[in-house]
Parts: structure tokens; C-alpha cells; sequence
């Protein structure tokens, strides 16, 4: 194996004839430093090989440099699939997340409200925000609340439809909900959220002797991935 | 007992409505699964209540016709 010897850097100041034993330290030294480069190559391709990036010592240092680029992934955000999610070959920077999608369903309640009551002299006749909640999360979401009907029982019994939608920023997203009786009906709808959505709920009234009531206003999700990943009964 | 039922339609909907008046509609679902309604057999405890209510302010009203 070549040594690296001390080289001779004074040929202008203590000039001298060259003779074998300079060769033989020139020549030396170019053998130590290509064998030296070719060690460290190979201990950066094991590296790489080992953690995943396919490389070979036939692989220039260009292309070896290309490969490493290449395998960068960024602020690549990883969704769960399944309860086990596999995370993809190669480097992150550190800015990416691990998300759990927002899946509609019945499975995870996220929230759920007390009641309201809207009537004339709180919005006369007009779409009334009773309940506004702010999503940190995007996805799908199960949106459910119950609606009772319009009524005043001062004596005389008025039975006026009541109303009630569920609005996102501001605007109306579901269906428009009506119930003509004072009996209660839950209503259920999906909805597509986005990070930061403003989901609210609005109630609306019809005539003046009359309110409308709302209740357990829910937000629920499902686990994003098949159960029977996690548990199943085998006996 | 409860009875879910879905549609697929704004007619449909109406039609079963009309079918199942003799029962209590107590949700409607419009998921991603479908649109379903869903009715009770049984009369809603509040429904009970309200029902009481009503007799009840009947009831002063006719009273308070006769005295």
C-alpha cells in the first residue's frame, strides 16, 4: 500500500536535479492520493447503500452528488393511509408533517355544542349565526345537529317552520334544513374542510310568534384506515 | 324500532314522506354512504310532552271560554 511522503515544495528557492528517490515520492504520493480517494468513495457509497440510496464505486462523483440530490424529498407531507404507513425512501428537510386526513364518519366525535334558540327579537327574520367553529385540520368532516320546530307555547300553539344550514365562511354549504312541527329532527351532511374553514351553523325563523331550537351540533370523523388493520377476531 | 330508508332522489324523498306519515321522522342523513331518512315506530318522548303541552293550553283555553 502507497505512504504518503512528505513532498519536496522548495524546487525554486533549493533547486537540485531530480533524481530516482523524487520519482519515486511523486509517483508515490499520486498512488496514495488515488487509492485515498477511492477508500473514501467506497466508505460513501456503503453510507448510501446502506441508508437506502443505490450506488456503486462505477458511479462518478457527479453522478453519486445527482443521486443524493435526487433523493431529497423537501417538506414532503406524509398522510396515514393505513395504520402503518410506510415512509418513503430518502431525506427531508424538516418542514413536512405527518397528517392525519379529516375522513367523515361516525366514528370519532371532535366536537359537540349545547343548544340555541333564535326568535324575532334576536334576528327578526333573517339567517342568524348561532355556533361558529374554526377547523385546524383539512379533509372530510360529519356534520350533524338537531333541529326542532318553530313553536310558542304562551298558550295558543303556533307551529311555524323553523330553519336551520350549516355555513362555511360565511356562505351557505348544506342543505337547507326545515321542520314544520315542534318534533326534533337530527340532520346529518358531509362536508369538505379546509385548514382555517369557519363552519357554522345558522337558524331562521318564519313568523314573529315563533322560534326555532337547535342542539348537539357534532363534528365527527372515522379512523382513516380499515380497523381490521389494527384488530380482528381470529377465533 | 327504527326504519332507515335511502333515496336518491327529491321525488323519492317526497314518496317515502308520504309513505311513512304514520311514522316519526327523527333524521336525515345526506352522507357520503347516501341520503337516508331515517323514521321511529315509536313516539319521541318529547313529542309525548309536547303533545301534553298542547292538550293542556287547549284545555285553559276552553276553560277560561266557559267560566
Amino acid at each position: 500500500m502507497a505512504e504518503w511522503k512528505n513532498p519536496k515544495t522548495d524546487w525554486v528557492t533549493n533547486p537540485k536535479n531530480p533524481v530516482a528517490e523524487d520519482f519515486n515520492r511523486i509517483e508515490g504520493n499520486i498512488a496514495f492520493l488515488k487509492q485515498d480517494i477511492e477508500q473514501k468513495k467506497g466508505a460513501i457509497v456503503d453510507a448510501l447503500n446502506t441508508v437506502g440510496l443505490e450506488t456503486s464505486m462505477a458511479d462518478t462523483h457527479a453522478q453519486i452528488a445527482g443521486k443524493i440530490l435526487a433523493a431529497n424529498q423537501g417538506a414532503t407531507n406524509i398522510t396515514i393511509s393505513e395504520f402503518a404507513t410506510t415512509i418513503p425512501a430518502g431525506y427531508y428537510n424538516g418542514s413536512g408533517k405527518v397528517v392525519i386526513p379529516l375522513v367523515a364518519g361516525y366514528g370519532i366525535e371532535l366536537y359537540r355544542s349545547g343548544s340555541f334558540q333564535v326568535d324575532k327579537s334576536i334576528s327578526e327574520y333573517n339567517w342568524t349565526k348561532v355556533c361558529e367553529l374554526t377547523m385546524h385540520a383539512a379533509g372530510s368532516v360529519r356534520i350533524s345537529f338537531d333541529l326542532g320546530g318553530a313553536l310558542h307555547d304562551t298558550g295558543y300553539y303556533y307551529k311555524g317552520p323553523g330553519y336551520g344550514r350549516i355555513y362555511k365562511n360565511g356562505s351557505p354549504a348544506g342543505i337547507e334544513r326545515v321542520v314544520y312541527s315542534d318534533k326534533t329532527t337530527r340532520f346529518t351532511e358531509d362536508f369538505n374542510v379546509q385548514n382555517d374553514d369557519k363552519v357554522q351553523l345558522y337558524l331562521r325563523i318564519y313568523s314573529g310568534t315563533t322560534y326555532v331550537r337547535a342542539g348537539d351540533l357534532t363534528v365527527s370523523i372515522q379512523i382513516p384506515f380499515d380497523k381490521t388493520s389494527v384488530v380482528e377476531r381470529t377465533y | 324500532m327504527q326504519i332507515t330508508i335511502e333515496y336518491t332522489n327529491q321525488q323519492e324523498r317526497e314518496q317515502i314522506l308520504e309513505e311513512h306519515q304514520d311514522k316519526y321522522l327523527i333524521e336525515e342523513k345526506n352522507i357520503t354512504e347516501g341520503n337516508f331518512l331515517v323514521f321511529s315506530t315509536v313516539k319521541p318522548i318529547e313529542s309525548e310532552i309536547d303533545d301534553l303541552k298542547q292538550a293542556v293550553a287547549e284545555l285553559s283555553i276552553a276553560l277560561s271560554e266557559v267560566m
